[in-house]
């Protein structure tokens, strides 16, 4: 197979490749996408993401997933407003008539929220005055959802045929994908399941999550489900950063947070 | 139409019901103490009542019990079944007759249904039931006429009733609603009629009448109509004494009338709502599924139809072609999803949509066998479905052809 054909079992160049988002048809989203080359390959898009198993975290500082134009960064007017826009946005990637995981994201942002004004102590910069970030920037920090997740099966799985496997919403977080499925008593549905059952067994580095949905209705997010360092998003950084720091300075002064 | 039609399903068996093929608007599963599973089955018309139908395997399918109704001037053609209880509706082909109610059956022993209650619905001005609803084990709720309810159109006199079985030996109405101007009591206008039959034909095709009831323990507070020419109806009945409409929907005039049935997808604030074909040869065509909006429950908004084959084809082919019954989601050993929506479309067979974008419904799986021999007309007329947790598909033809067992491929 090509090596443009994103293969998580690959022994060469494993990498993962992740539609999410509102996609009714992944095989032509797939056919559209030019995945880049190479054994570190990465790239966030707005629609997609292709990680390798180095690839750094998914935060909602991560560039590529957020479009917004000049106009409306220059009406944010604080930290709040502009973490309002991501947690808009990614609503906006789900179906308006997918409530339990929109109650599910929904949970999440209350949960980051909470986690952040809980561990002010220890997020608060040394000396308030003079640092150019507060606390509440470390909510950008925060693992990137990715919802309506569809990823791509190897190729032997239908004759070098692409085929994807849905899960409710994915995060990528350090070298581990964090499968999230969202039990609302559905029957399974033979096709779905094989495909599904089929990533479970063969992705290296996949952690499945079921949530039930007496989970959600509690009105707390499942944090107990999830690995610790889901919780402590911010401990791996030297500093927070926004959804729109320039690349040049990414490389060089946030470029160790990243290895 | 000789050789069957099929696309992802497999017939796994059929079964004629004893040369009774007729099946009604009432199927439901039973799972034994003793693991069997008993599928009951309502018949559309005289001389039989329900049957029961060991399904435990579903490739051998057997009878285990076939009862017959009191007399011929009436049918059961709904039923229910709550663990070990049955409940059988009964409606009379002329006013007045009798029996005319609920009946309930104990079937813990399914070769030996015992009555264990009944409560009449009989009257001068009444039918009896239509259809029920019966899932909790505690309300039949039901489409029927009642002793003191005078409908101002003969065919209106089939409403909302709310009966508490938790005894069965004294069943109560406990609740009741009807279309606003249906009673002669009413302050209301009577509503105005869709293209009406003559007023004597007790059996005619518009009516301001309940067919469908769907209420769902996850939801208690909410009733979800099918209320014939006058469309989808949403009752709050946290007080069963007393429901009150949240909303209305009807597409009626300039759409043929007759919606059947409102399924809730709750978890996607959609309804799947059906309006039934009652006429053969596609005179009443176009009887669709509609998929609404109902987010806001207060404001239902229709956003696409289940696409259905043409109507210059099947509306041809002789019987009825069009909607009818879907799979409901009921509680129990059922079938569950809120993207996979089955129907049974009449000539047009069982079908199966995958309502994954909801604006855009997909059709994903169909089964049309051949028309059954000693059947009314040519073509199969698939009248009701059941699907099971297994996904297995259970399908009834409405005039003689029984009982037919699908797999699903999807």
């Amino acid at each position: 197979m090509a090596n443009d054909y994103p293969d998580f079992s690959s022994l060469d160049f494993p990498k993962t490749l992740v539609l999410y988002g509102q996609c009714s048809n992944p095989v032509t989203t797939f056919k559209n996408i030019s995945i880049p080359p190479g054994d570190n390959a990465f790239e966030l898009s707005r629609n997609y993401a292709v990680l390798s198993p180095s690839s750094p975290g998914l935060r909602f500082s991560s560039s590529g997933w957020l479009e917004i134009s000049t106009r409306q960064m220059l009406n944010v007017q604080s930290t709040e407003s502009l973490f309002q826009i991501c947690r808009e946005r990614i609503i906006s990637r789900t179906s308006q008539f997918s409530a339990l995981l929109r109650l599910f994201l929904e949970s999440y942002f209350d949960f980051l929220h909470s986690q952040i004004e809980k561990h002010k102590n220890e997020l608060e910069p040394d000396n308030v005055e003079d640092e150019i970030f507060i606390y509440k920037d470390w909510i950008f920090s925060a693992w990137l959802p990715l919802p309506q997740a569809h990823i791509l099966l190897p190729p032997e799985f239908m004759d070098n045929k692409p085929s994807f496997a849905e899960i409710d919403l994915a995060f990528w977080i350090e070298g581990q994908l964090i499968g999230v499925i969202i039990d609302g008593g559905e029957t399974p549905i033979k096709s779905r399941q094989k495909k599904l059952d089929y990533l479970v067994e063969k992705h290296p580095q996949l952690w499945v999550i079921k949530v039930p949905r007496d989970k959600l209705e509690e009105d707390t997010f499942p944090i107990d489900l999830f690995p610790n360092s889901f919780s402590y998003f911010w401990r791996t950084l030297t500093l927070p950063r926004g959804p729109f720091t320039p690349k040049e300075l990414i490389n060089k002064r946030w470029k160790s947070d990243s290895e | 139409m000789s050789e069957t039609q099929s696309h992802n399903m497999t017939l796994l068996s059929h079964n004629d019901l004893s040369g009774f093929g007729g099946v009604g608007e009432g199927m439901a599963l039973q799972v034994t103490n003793k693991d069997k599973r008993i599928l009951w089955i309502a018949h559309e018309g005289p001389p039989k009542n329900f049957t029961g139908v060991d399904v435990s395997d579903p490739k051998n399918t057997k009878i285990v019990c076939q009862t017959e109704l009191p007399h011929q001037n009436m049918r059961s053609n709904s039923l229910e079944v709550t663990g070990d209880i049955l409940a059988v509706a009964y409606q009379v082909y002329e006013l007045g007759l009798e029996p005319a109610g609920v009946e309930l059956f104990d079937i813990s022993e399914p070769e030996n249904p015992k009555s264990i209650g009944f409560h009449s619905t009989a009257g001068p001005h009444s039918r009896g039931v239509h259809c029920l609803w019966f899932v909790d084990g505690e309300y039949v709720h039901m489409a029927s006429g009642a002793p003191d309810f005078t409908p101002r159109h003969p065919r209106d006199d089939q409403f909302y009733q709310i009966i508490d079985v938790r005894n069965p030996s004294k069943m109560e109405e406990v609740g009741r609603w009807w279309y606003p101007g249906t009673s002669e009591k009413d302050d209301a206008p009577p509503p105005d009629r869709i293209n009406p039959d003559p007023i004597e034909e007790l059996r005619g095709g518009d009516a301001f009448r309940l067919h469908n009831a769907n209420i769902y323990p996850s939801h208690p507070d909410r009733a979800y109509l099918g209320y014939i020419d006058g469309g989808a109806v949403i009752l709050d009945i946290s007080n069963k004494s007393n429901p009150q409409v949240v909303s209305q929907w009807s597409p009626h005039n300039p759409y043929p009338g007759f919606t059947h049935t409102v399924l809730p997808l709750f978890d996607r604030g959609l309804l799947v709502v059906t309006d039934e074909c009652i006429k053969d040869d596609g005179e009443d065509w176009p009887k669709l599924t509609w998929v609404i909006d109902a987010r806001n429950e207060k404001n239902l908004v229709p956003i696409s139809t289940l696409p259905l084959p043409s109507v210059d084809e099947f509306g041809n082919k002789g019987g009825r072609f069009g909607s009818h019954n879907l799979h409901e989601n009921r509680p129990g050993p059922s079938f569950f999803s809120e993207e996979i929506i089955i129907g049974a479309f009449f000539n047009a067979g069982i079908r199966v949509y995958n309502l994954k974008n909801p604006y855009q419904p997909e059709l994903v799986a169909y089964f049309i066998p051949p028309g059954p021999i000693n059947s009314r007309v040519s073509t199969i007329q698939m009248n009701e479905v059941y699907v099971d947790e297994n996904a297995i598909v259970y399908a009834g033809d409405r005039w003689a052809g029984g009982l037919y067992v699908l797999e699903m491929d999807i």
